[in-house]
């Protein structure tokens, strides 16, 4: 199963459901298709289409796809990548009025020319011809973030205490 | 200037930047710790909630963001500021109650009226740069950056965007 998850925003994203739709097409691919769509509007006889997913089935669709085809959302893409699933990202563009700024381009290019997952922003056909052969960067990725937290939030606590 | 108590609030938006906030869980157990956040189904029967004190939920710009869903093109700037303003009220109703010694964000817009509201209060405010900004500030980060006391970045190239930038990896 091909599990197209297109975020909650509620911006349209017409731009990557024709992408998609081009793509089964020019594949000829039989794998069925879930799209959790979000807010855009659009039909058709080539996937499922589901607005919006309760977090459990969310996660289980991610879980039972072979491959995820996904909005940029940084929960979508590390969300993948801690699961070692091969995923395309469609980042959302300003220009088509997707988003307000075109921020998400910045975490798919970071990642995506770390092998983790593959661009797919501008043609979903291209992106596909891709996925021959490759495998996704194991998450390698470290967090220091709570113990220097922990460390100023006493510095912080203390010195009012004094 | 009244004293603050020892309360840290969490604060964040909905989306990735809840998301990223759960990624520090394992710190709220150590405060009187309060989530301050605009995502309604946040809850303590969440397991990454279950050490929190308290939550607290603020509409403001998520309601008006809600009540746009599946208009196209809508670019109400008027219902924008309208939620804005809501927000900017709800945030100082909990400021006032908790009077937290430290104000903790992930943004997004959650972080503005309670960053600078927190700031004349005299709180210590950190404020953690979205992992989604590689390159470039965030509009939060514009906005909360030069007040914060520390900003901790989610790339090292971003070492260089802020001031007071700290890097110590990826909430993944």
């Amino acid at each position: 199963m091909i599990f197209v998850p297109l975020g909650t925003q509620a911006m349209d994203f017409t731009r990557c459901l024709k992408m998609l739709d081009d793509m089964i097409l020019h594949y000829d691919i039989k794998e069925d298709v879930i799209v959790q769509m979000g807010n855009s509007n659009y039909q058709s006889g080539n996937f499922k289409i589901i607005p919006f997913l309760p977090e459990e089935e969310f996660t289980k669709c991610i879980g039972e796809a072979s491959v995820v085809i996904s909005h940029a959302g940084s929960g979508a893409l590390f969300g993948a990548i801690k699961r070692h699933k091969k995923l395309i990202a469609v980042a959302r563009l300003k220009e088509y009025h997707e988003m307000v700024d075109d921020h998400q381009t910045e975490l798919v290019k970071k990642l995506s020319e770390g092998g983790y997952i593959i661009d797919g922003t501008h043609s979903l056909v291209e992106a596909w011809a891709k996925l021959d052969g490759f495998e996704p960067r194991e998450n390698d990725f470290e967090c220091e973030i709570t113990p220097r937290l922990v460390q100023l939030i006493e510095g912080w606590m203390n010195y009012d205490n004094q | 200037m009244e004293r603050l108590n020892n309360i840290v609030f969490f604060a964040c938006s909905e989306g990735g930047h809840f998301a990223q906030m759960m990624a520090l869980s394992p710190m709220f157990a150590k405060y009187h710790s309060v989530l301050v956040t605009d995502n309604y189904r946040a809850n303590k029967e969440m397991k990454a909630l279950k050490d929190i004190e308290e939550i607290a939920i603020v509409g403001g710009t998520a309601d008006s963001r809600k009540k746009n869903v599946g208009k196209k093109h809508n670019d109400s700037r008027w219902t924008y500021w309208r939620g804005y303003l809501k927000l900017f009220g709800q945030c100082r109703r909990v400021l006032k109650k908790y009077r937290p010694k430290v104000i903790v964000s992930t943004g997004s817009n959650i972080a503005v009226p309670l960053f600078w509201l927190g700031k004349f209060m005299g709180c210590k405010l950190a404020f953690i740069e979205t992992r989604a900004h590689v390159y470039n500030k965030s509009l939060t980060g514009k906005l909360v950056g030069g007040i914060s006391d520390v900003v901790i970045v989610q790339w090292p190239e971003m070492l260089n965007v802020y001031k007071k930038a700290e890097y110590y990896g990826v909430l993944v």
